[in-house]
């Protein structure tokens, strides 16, 4: 007696070929989002520092009156305020921190602090400290102060 | 009758196939709104840009420029004033260049109408989105900046 039970060769082969293509764009998609995963966990931390510490300065500069910046090395500036206090925000190669006044905060592995730039004229100051991370050439997440001082 | 075997599992396969595409789909479509969002966190209303804005408002206030801009706006047809070039004086050009701006505009807000999505003419497509992804409300003023680094930056001028 002919025995029919089983499967034919072919619709096997269709079979697996079609699983393992929905099993090969399932890892893609698991490592894709691995990926954003982690990125955007490093971003977060790189703009959160950012963050806080353009807060902190522009709370000083809002609540004392900026008079003047200078330079008090290549990765350090100093903020003069109009009630003659001053502070300094600077990157320090050793600890791997950059600090402004009292506040302290370590850079995340893999970014890279570059030297300060300071822009003056008359009305208008402005402080940049750039700082970059491997994982994302195209951006910036530096200390970028602007302030404009009405001379009028 | 002899029972048919032949066929199940390619079925059984292509079915559950069909099912999983139709999931995986649907997820994608789920995650790219969610990265959509993910972005535009990160570019709309950075702290950095607010702030500059604000010196921006500064620098308008000092000069007494800001009443006469919002005079102005009132009589454009889509109520925005582009004010990028609105001066030639030093300092704004310096704010300009150090705050890394390209684009300034006051907007207001006058009615329903005025709150709505629009594409206004000789903006770019993000800044374009940017406008109408932010919260607005009826008479009122708004100042909006593009910067270069693709980030923007909106507060509210005060109201009419």
């Amino acid at each position: 007696m002919k025995n029919n039970k089983g499967f034919s060769i072919i619709e096997l082969i269709v079979s697996f070929s079609i699983c393992i293509i929905v099993v090969v764009v399932l890892f893609q998609i698991v490592v894709v989002l691995k990926e954003v995963y982690e990125k955007s966990s490093v971003k977060t931390v790189l703009l959160n520092k950012q963050n806080i510490i353009v807060n902190l300065i522009y709370e000083d500069i809002l609540d004392k009156g900026l008079n003047s910046v200078a330079s008090c090395g290549d990765y350090c500036i100093t903020f003069k305020f109009t009630n003659n206090t001053s502070k300094n925000l600077s990157y320090s190669e050793p600890n791997k921190s950059i600090s402004y006044g009292d506040y302290n905060n370590p850079v995340i592995s893999g970014s890279t602090i570059n030297k300060a730039v300071i822009f003056t004229n008359n009305e208008v100051i402005s402080v940049y400290m750039p700082i970059s991370h491997k994982l994302f050439s195209n951006s910036d997440f530096g200390i970028h102060i602007v302030h404009y001082v009405p001379t009028s | 009758m002899k029972k048919k075997n032949q066929g199940f599992m390619l079925v059984e396969a292509l079915i559950m196939s069909i099912v999983i595409i139709g999931v995986l789909v649907f997820m994608y479509i789920q995650f790219q709104n969610i990265s959509r969002s993910y972005d535009k966190s990160f570019h709309y209303n950075t702290v950095t840009g607010l702030y500059i804005t604000n010196e921006i408002k500064v620098y308008l206030d000092s000069n007494s420029y800001l009443d006469t801009i919002k005079d102005t706006v009132k009589t454009y047809t889509d109520k925005c004033y582009d004010i990028t070039n609105y001066t030639s004086d030093a300092s704004w050009a310096s704010l300009k260049q150090e705050g890394k701006i390209k684009t300034i505009l006051i907007c207001y807000y006058e009615n329903d109408d005025d709150l709505k999505g629009k594409r206004r003419v000789g903006l770019s497509e993000k800044f374009n989105d940017f406008i109408n992804y932010i919260k607005k409300e009826k008479n009122t003023y708004r100042i909006l900046l593009e910067f270069e680094d693709d980030t923007y930056a909106s507060f509210r001028l005060g109201d009419d």
